[in-house]
């Protein structure tokens, strides 16, 4: 048998890498985080560690079950928490893990037409980078993710709420707001603001630029769209990102722009295939695809209903 | 954090529908079962289970509860099928990075027999200089190093495996009349057109030294990287090689033979580790499987490549 509880050692050694600040997160001894590693080993029967020149080592072998280890434990406080809920009266509860823009322009409104027929349900909702989302949900921490584009492994499935694309956002009066679309050509002498080519739609962007042998420069680089926007609006220069810090009406002094070449984005709900939806995610989910029509119908200039079928989770 | 062994107990409970059944089935006394559901039910704070004529009967609150709480079994379960495979060796990735020539011969071969019996592990194959295939195995960006000298005997954090010995032939087509001889000089190549490595890699600066030495002029008209390349080279008609034998001794290119190059250059294929961190069992597989694959390569081409000397 797995000591569950043990599990919890190896998870504080593997995030910090050092058995001494797992002992310090945990309150036990050095050597208690040792005698524990090894009776985990022992018990999986795998060498998690090994002592090369006087310092502990972890094996790939203890990097391959980590991630299992962060399940099981996902598991854990998933019980934990609906044993929390029925001592409390249970009257359900959705628990997400959005992408911040997501989290800031889809996510309240949708939470809000939600509870006001389920007034006692409770929402958790975690604005993430778009890693630990992935993680949260095939860890099995939350029922649903949102991201703005496929990503995460095959044991996850993905609801498309709608297509949205990269914008270019300016500053009300800037000489390229009269411009009915923006191209690379047209970025070249202006401070640019996106992401980094690490992430999968700064990779796209610069690739976009290549098409057009127009030279990639971006001064800021950011993971956090609302940074884009306000650096925008305090003169910083002009962005390329997605479009939904735009609509979260936090910045009335900037407009936007589509951007051509078309970035195609595709805002998605991520579920994890081995956990059964409930009935809540599922009316959530319905309650977000609602709101993302109204969206759509707002803003047809950046957002369009996804090609592929909808709903359906 | 919630007591595990309860949980297992309600799981067993619920399943069985009887205390009875549950206490037979974790081999526990009916007492111990009933007083653990207890406990759990003052966790909760909620009764669990109705008793209606001896038979328990499920809450709501128990059904929500057991579905977490069997998916966490389910995935507890998991956990040990894969801590197996773990062990066995059966799921991973390893990372080989190899010079580019025993990529197509030794490494194709090795990982091909390495996945027939791993279908789950992943395999990445990186093929690279010497200096870069050094720097990946050092740096820890992979697990196994090929190379074709030891240049790793100056990295005292490198272990090093010889695979065998072999050295530079000289590669030809079949019907070149310099095909008749048992070994070539440099004497036997000075007019013709050479394809072989350039001055900045070990093997190509020994070749030079020993032209020169002999008061001739190296007529390496074509300089490439890659072993492969240069058998492709003397096929397409552009030249004779000197090269190691691994292209030919893999069975590729059936119209190219090749003769011994005296004085002897000599290449001692390895493999490499880290020394600074454990290795995996998959890595240590990987290595026994490669020498496998040498050894029959060894006995299938005698001329070509010997067994290395014992450490």
């Amino acid at each position: 048998m797995i000591n569950i509880r043990y599990l919890t050692v190896f998870r504080a050694v593997m995030k910090t890498g050092s058995v001494a600040e797992a002992g310090r997160i945990l309150g036990i001894s050095q050597p208690a985080v040792t005698k524990t590693l090894r009776l985990i080993a022992h018990q999986v029967g795998i060498p998690l560690f090994a002592t090369i020149r006087g310092r502990l080592h972890l094996t790939p072998e203890a990097e391959l079950l980590y991630p299992q280890v962060e399940r099981l434990l996902g598991d854990v406080s998933s019980v934990e928490h609906v044993a929390e809920e029925i001592a409390e009266g249970y009257a359900g509860r959705v628990t997400l893990a959005s992408v911040s823009t997501l989290a800031a322009a889809l996510v309240p409104q949708a939470v809000e037409r939600f509870r006001r027929t389920r007034p006692k349900v409770r929402m958790q909702v975690n604005a993430l980078p778009i890693r630990p989302v992935v993680e949260m949900v095939s860890n099995n921490q939350v029922d649903l993710g949102l991201l703005h584009h496929p990503l995460g492994g095959p044991e996850l499935n993905a609801v498309d709420l709608c297509e949205s694309e990269i914008i270019c956002v300016l500053p009300d009066g800037h000489p390229l707001s009269t411009r009915d679309v923006v191209t690379p050509a047209d970025l070249v002498d202006e401070r640019l603001i996106s992401y980094s080519d690490q992430t999968s739609i700064g990779a796209l962007l610069r690739d976009s630029f290549r098409l057009h042998n127009a030279p990639c420069r971006i001064a800021v680089v950011t993971n956090h769209s609302y940074f884009a926007c306000s650096l925008v609006r305090d003169g910083g220069g002009v962005a390329l990102i997605e479009p939904f810090p735009i609509m979260s009406g936090g910045f009335p002094d900037l407009v936007a722009r589509p951007f051509r070449p078309e970035i195609l984005l595709r805002p998605r709900v991520i579920l994890l295939g081995s956990r059964p939806v409930s009935h809540l995610t599922r009316q959530f989910i319905d309650e977000l695809i609602a709101i993302t029509r109204d969206l759509v119908a707002r803003r047809p200039e950046f957002l369009r209903l996804p090609t592929g079928p909808v709903g359906g989770t | 954090m919630i007591n595990v062994k309860q949980l297992q107990i309600f799981r067993a409970v619920m399943e069985s529908g009887t205390v009875s059944a549950a206490a037979r089935q974790l081999n526990v006394s009916q007492p111990a079962v009933t007083k653990m559901l207890h406990g759990l039910e003052e966790t909760v704070g909620r009764p669990l289970f109705a008793r209606v004529k001896g038979r328990l009967y499920p809450t709501a609150e128990a059904r929500l509860l057991f579905s977490e709480v069997d998916r966490l079994f389910a995935d507890l379960d998991l956990l040990k099928s894969y801590a197996d495979e773990i062990r066995d060796a059966k799921v991973g990735r390893i990372t080989i990075a190899t010079v580019t020539t025993l990529a197509t011969s030794l490494a194709a071969n090795a990982v091909r027999r390495f996945q027939s019996s791993r279908p789950k592990v992943q395999v990445e194959v990186r093929g690279l200089a010497s200096r870069a295939v050094i720097e990946q195995v050092l740096y820890n960006w992979a697990e196994i190093g090929l190379l074709d000298q030891p240049w790793a005997q100056t990295y005292a954090d490198l272990e090093i495996q010889p695979l065998c010995e072999t050295e530079l032939f000289c590669v030809m087509p079949k019907g070149h009349a310099l095909a008749r001889r048992t070994e070539l000089s440099p004497a036997d190549l000075v007019d013709l057109p050479l394809v072989s490595f350039s001055e900045v890699t070990g093997i190509g600066m020994t070749l030079r030294r020993v032209f020169r030495e002999q008061g001739l002029p190296d007529t390496i008209a074509i300089v490439t990287n890659q072993t492969l390349s240069a058998c492709a080279l003397v096929q397409a008609g552009a030249g004779l090689a000197l090269v190691d034998p691994f292209q030919l001794a893999t069975g590729g290119f059936p119209d190219l033979v090749g003769r011994p190059f005296t004085p002897r250059i000599s290449l001692n294929p390895c493999i490499v580790f880290s020394r600074t961190r454990p290795q995996s069992r998959l890595a240590l597989d990987f290595a026994s499987q490669s020498a496998e694959v040498m050894a029959a390569m060894i006995e299938r081409s005698p001329h070509f490549l010997r067994a290395p000397r014992a450490s």
